[in-house]
């Protein structure tokens, strides 16, 4: 009888697609419990207003005084 | 009923509430806050449900938010990195947090779903100017938009459904102060670097520097303008037309409107301003347009008058800013041109009746006054309605800029609609009442009367000389007709001048010392908030 090989695999056994959908189910559950909790913890402490605050504004504040415009009444 | 899980949470976690901090004594609505930034250490715990609910909102501005860049993504970069203005906007998550400091339930409910009409349609409209502003490359739309004065209501515009009116000041100068009080003070000094008087009105002297610094969106091919009695109003209406250099129409409606033979001179302005547009745009006015968008104008004003008779009484979940801001928004900028809003009103309306007849008292039955707002507000403090709220328990029934424009329009004849378009217009923001001759400034008392208000709060804006000149004469008849009356002085969109803090400081003063109530929240009476947004 002939050995297979060490790098092939065995077939998997093809799964119902009830466990398919059970599997997709679990992974989107997942996923949507990883984003609530990012999501959640930026919201919570705040996060995005303090980035905004300490670094984005500063820097695009320096940006702006360092602009050249075309500065007249007419 | 509440679910025993989220009861059992919000038992375990109410020392984190600052509401019951400072009922308990242990803090209050200010004690997350960094200290003079504004920028909150965390945000407030309401409650699982409330909490949840703020949350699940804040997602849905990001989305909008979200929406605005992949939409337009290359001229949003290249507008932030453009225009000053554009990166105030970035402070917009913070803005809302401090507008609806302290609400709860209903009252949560409704400022989030009214905030988030304004958030998409303004997210929207960034993304159309930006995507069209011929400095930054333009697009198909550019010479489609119409550049107009933010003071003149565009509904009778919609008769143009090929154009697109853009209120030209709102997004770098009005809306922008709302959430940045830092950015105005920069446009004000470069119109006062020309020599320009520093003791007018603001809100001009911002207009004119914006103007001055070419931070303008370059759109359309001709503009309109208008007029407002004052000396700056028509200074910067002048020095804007000269800078953006299109052919202008100035509609000048009629100011003292009250007197029946004002309208027929509005009327033939609003006629002229289309004949205008027509010549200069090439298109012919469609009434039936007209008409499509003014029954969407009639059924918001219907709404907002059922709104009304439930402000009367002391269940309604929709007061202070989340009242204000919105009716500002959806009146004086989108003004029937935008289904969301209508659609928004009939489930704000349903709430409010549910909430009137399950005799609900909002924010948990500590308001102690009803006050009517009164006077251009400051535009840099749009959160102290929120603030008289959760530090006086005053609530403010109804602003003045509410009672704008809300007569019918007639939706089958175009010479009764251009009329009602007419009167409508003479009635809007600021032009009715600050500068529509002395009846309409007193009609103060009729409103408050009506609205059972024991306290009008007038705001003073101390660089307007046409207030200035009916201070003493409030001041008697407020003591005449028995109301408690509060001048708060503010110079508008100038925080400088006149500071956040001493705006509350004049409240402060009369609630302690001609009242001598205490406050509700200990935290909230006297900090320094100078270098917040």
């Amino acid at each position: 009888m002939k050995k297979l090989c060490k790098c092939e695999k065995k077939a998997a056994p093809a799964r119902s697609p009830g466990k398919v959908a059970a599997g997709i189910l679990g992974k989107l559950a997942l996923f949507g419990l990883g984003a609530f909790l990012v999501t959640f913890t930026i919201y919570m402490f705040n996060l995005e207003n303090k980035l905004i605050y300490y670094v984005i504004r500063p820097f695009l504040n320096k940006h702006y005084d360092a602009q050249k415009r075309d500065r007249r009444i007419v | 009923m509440k679910n025993p899980i989220t009861a059992f949470i919000d038992r375990k976690l109410q020392k984190f509430d600052p509401l019951w901090q400072s009922e308990h004594g242990t803090g209050g609505l200010r004690s997350r806050y960094y200290d003079k930034t504004g920028i909150a250490k965390y945000r407030e715990w309401r409650g699982v449900h409330d909490t949840m609910l703020d949350y699940a909102s804040w997602l849905k501005n990001l989305a909008s938010m979200g929406v605005m860049v992949a939409s337009a993504p290359l001229p949003v970069l290249k507008g932030i990195w453009e225009y000053r203005w554009m990166g105030s906007y970035l402070g917009t998550f913070a803005f809302i947090d401090r507008l609806f400091e302290g609400y709860r339930g209903p009252e949560l409910k409704i400022a989030h779903m009214n905030m988030h009409a304004i958030v998409q349609s303004l997210t929207k409209k960034i993304a159309l100017v930006l995507s069209n502003d011929r400095r930054l490359g333009g697009g198909p739309l550019t010479d489609n938009m119409v550049p107009m004065d933010e003071v003149l209501p565009p509904l009778f515009m919609c008769g143009f459904p090929n154009l697109i009116p853009i209120p030209l000041q709102t997004l770098p100068e009005f809306i922008i102060c709302d959430i940045d009080q830092q950015l105005q003070p920069f446009y004000i000094d470069v119109a006062e670097s020309f020599g320009l008087a520093a003791d007018v009105c603001s809100r001009c002297s911002a207009e004119t520097g914006v103007a001055f610094n070419d931070d303008f969106p370059l759109i359309g091919r001709a503009m309109l303008s208008t007029n407002m009695p004052c000396n700056a109003s028509e200074a910067t209406s002048m020095f804007q037309r000269r800078r953006v250099g299109l052919p202008d129409f100035p509609v000048t409606l009629a100011m003292i409107h009250n007197e029946p033979g004002a309208h027929p001179y509005s009327t033939q302005m609003l006629r002229d301003a289309i004949a205008f547009i027509e010549k200069e745009y090439g298109e012919k006015y469609d009434w039936d347009a007209l008409f499509a968008r003014a029954k969407q104008m009639n059924e918001q004003n219907t709404i907002e008058l059922e709104k009304w008779d439930i402000f009367k009484t002391k269940y309604s979940a929709l007061s202070g800013i989340a009242e204000t801001l919105y009716r500002l928004y959806s009146w004086a900028s989108v003004n029937g041109q935008e289904d969301y809003f209508t659609k928004n009103d009939r489930k704000v309306i349903k709430i409010m009746r549910r909430c009137y007849e399950k005799r609900h008292e909002p924010f948990g039955g500590r308001t102690r006054h009803r006050a009517f707002l009164w006077g251009p507000s400051a535009v840099y403090y749009t959160d102290f309605p929120t603030w008289t709220q959760n530090c006086w328990g005053i609530t403010i029934v109804l602003n003045m800029d509410s009672t704008m424009g809300h007569n019918m329009i007639d939706t089958e004849d175009p010479e009764q609609a251009i009329k009602d378009l007419a009167e409508f217009s003479e009635k809007g923001v600021m032009r009715h009442h600050a500068v529509g001759g002395w009846d309409n400034v007193n009609a103060v008392w009729d409103w408050a009367k009506s609205f059972n208000c024991d306290m009008v709060l007038m705001n003073d804006n101390v660089a307007c000389k046409g207030m200035n000149g009916v201070h003493a004469m409030m001041e008697e008849q407020a003591r005449d007709l028995g109301f408690h009356f509060i001048f708060i002085e503010h110079d508008l969109e100038d925080c400088r001048t006149i500071s956040r803090r001493d705006m509350r400081n004049n409240v402060n003063s009369y609630m302690s010392v001609v009242l001598g109530e205490e406050p509700l929240d200990p935290t909230l009476v006297d900090f320094d908030d100078s270098e917040a947004w």
